[in-house]
């Protein structure tokens, strides 16, 4: 019989992205949290599962209301979490809406979206299957940084045709729902070089503005989107990587 | 660039710029990304007053698209909401940051 290993040993078998997942679990779980959790996270998140579906107008309506407040907010503590806010709070209602248009990119990221919300649910056991569906969610984007297979991987390839098309909200709406896409569209229409970096920065925190002021805004297929005239910043690539 | 900002630059520049494979890295970002999403959620609760929680709970099927916007508008309203988010935030990504600093 093997002998139990000590908590050192145990801890450093414990991979980065572990630990990772332990420090926002303690913190998730912290005091009031923990009970709240217990109380209410899984019938809540059955609920908002499924939201009835309204119509988009409906629905756009609705999401300027809740971006009003978000916007009010966050203003003091930066861009990025108001981005990151609007990233958690108003995927439910996007995908909600009976009429935003829902194409293949879409699905491909309603797809994502349920893993992680599997995986969410259950981080303090070893949702394997779904942990490992995200990773590979994310190694996809260095691969398509990459240039390895990029369009057949999804995410470089529609970001060129997007920007390419004027980003049309249809694609927009499509690729939105991570984010990334989106910054990765304004990138590529503003034709600046879009990091891998900061693909995954906003992968991360979500959309920029821009996404959600057309979705609320304007809301139809075919609406082509005012590129903003502000630069995406730079941050180091991962090795290897191109610009979208 | 804000404190966030500069947190979650650092970290994704320490995770790409590491030896570690790639699928660690890409677990390693995929974690801070469910890690935060799992954070800001029973902060976002913890501010909803009892009784919209209790109507939700207790009759789901009249829940709609209207009472979701209100727990969240009424929760995000109270101030300490959006600091208690920030602060969290900030502080489970400094302790990633340090992490990613000793042991990569």
């Amino acid at each position: 019989m093997s002998e139990r290993p000590s908590s050192r040993e145990r801890e450093s078998k414990k991979t980065i992205a572990d630990q990772v997942q332990a420090i926002f679990e303690r913190r998730a779980t912290k005091g009031e949290r923990k009970l709240i959790l217990e109380t209410y996270e899984t019938k809540l998140d059955a609920l908002i599962q499924k939201l009835p579906k309204e119509q988009q107008d409906n629905v756009a309506v609705k999401i300027q209301k809740i971006l009003t407040t978000i916007r009010g907010v966050f203003a003091e503590y930066g861009a990025r979490i108001t981005d990151f806010a609007r990233k958690v709070f108003l995927w439910p209602m996007i995908r909600s809406a009976t009429d935003f248009p829902k194409d293949k990119y879409y699905q491909i990221e309603l797809g994502r979206a349920k893993a992680w919300g599997e995986f969410a649910r259950d981080t303090t056991k070893t949702a394997t299957a779904e942990r490992t569906a995200f990773r590979d969610h994310f190694l996809s984007t260095a691969v398509s940084h990459a240039g390895v297979g990029g369009a057949l991987l999804g995410t470089a390839g529609i970001i060129g045709g997007a920007a390419t098309e004027g980003a049309k909200i249809g694609a927009v709406v499509g690729l939105g729902i991570q984010g990334a896409a989106v910054g990765a569209v304004a990138g590529g229409i503003l034709g600046g070089a879009y990091s891998a970096g900061l693909f995954f920065k906003d992968k991360i925190m979500g959309p920029p503005v821009v996404f959600y002021d057309l979705l609320a805004g304007a809301g139809r297929n075919g609406v082509t989107i005012n590129a903003p005239t502000n630069v995406p910043q730079q941050i180091p690539m991962i090795p290897g990587a191109v610009s979208a | 660039m804000d404190d966030i900002d500069t947190l979650i630059t650092g970290i994704i520049t320490a995770v790409s710029e590491s030896k570690l494979p790639e699928t660690e890295k890409a677990d390693v970002l995929a974690q801070l990304t469910v890690g935060m999403h799992r954070l800001v959620w029973p902060i976002l609760l913890s501010h909803v007053p009892q009784y919209l929680l209790d109507d939700a709970t207790g009759s789901p099927e009249r829940f709609t698209m209207d009472d979701y916007v209100e727990m969240i508008d009424v929760a995000l309203k109270n101030p300490a909401t959006a600091k208690e988010m920030h602060d969290e935030l900030k502080g489970a990504l400094t302790e990633v940051s340090a992490l990613l600093t000793k042991s990569l």
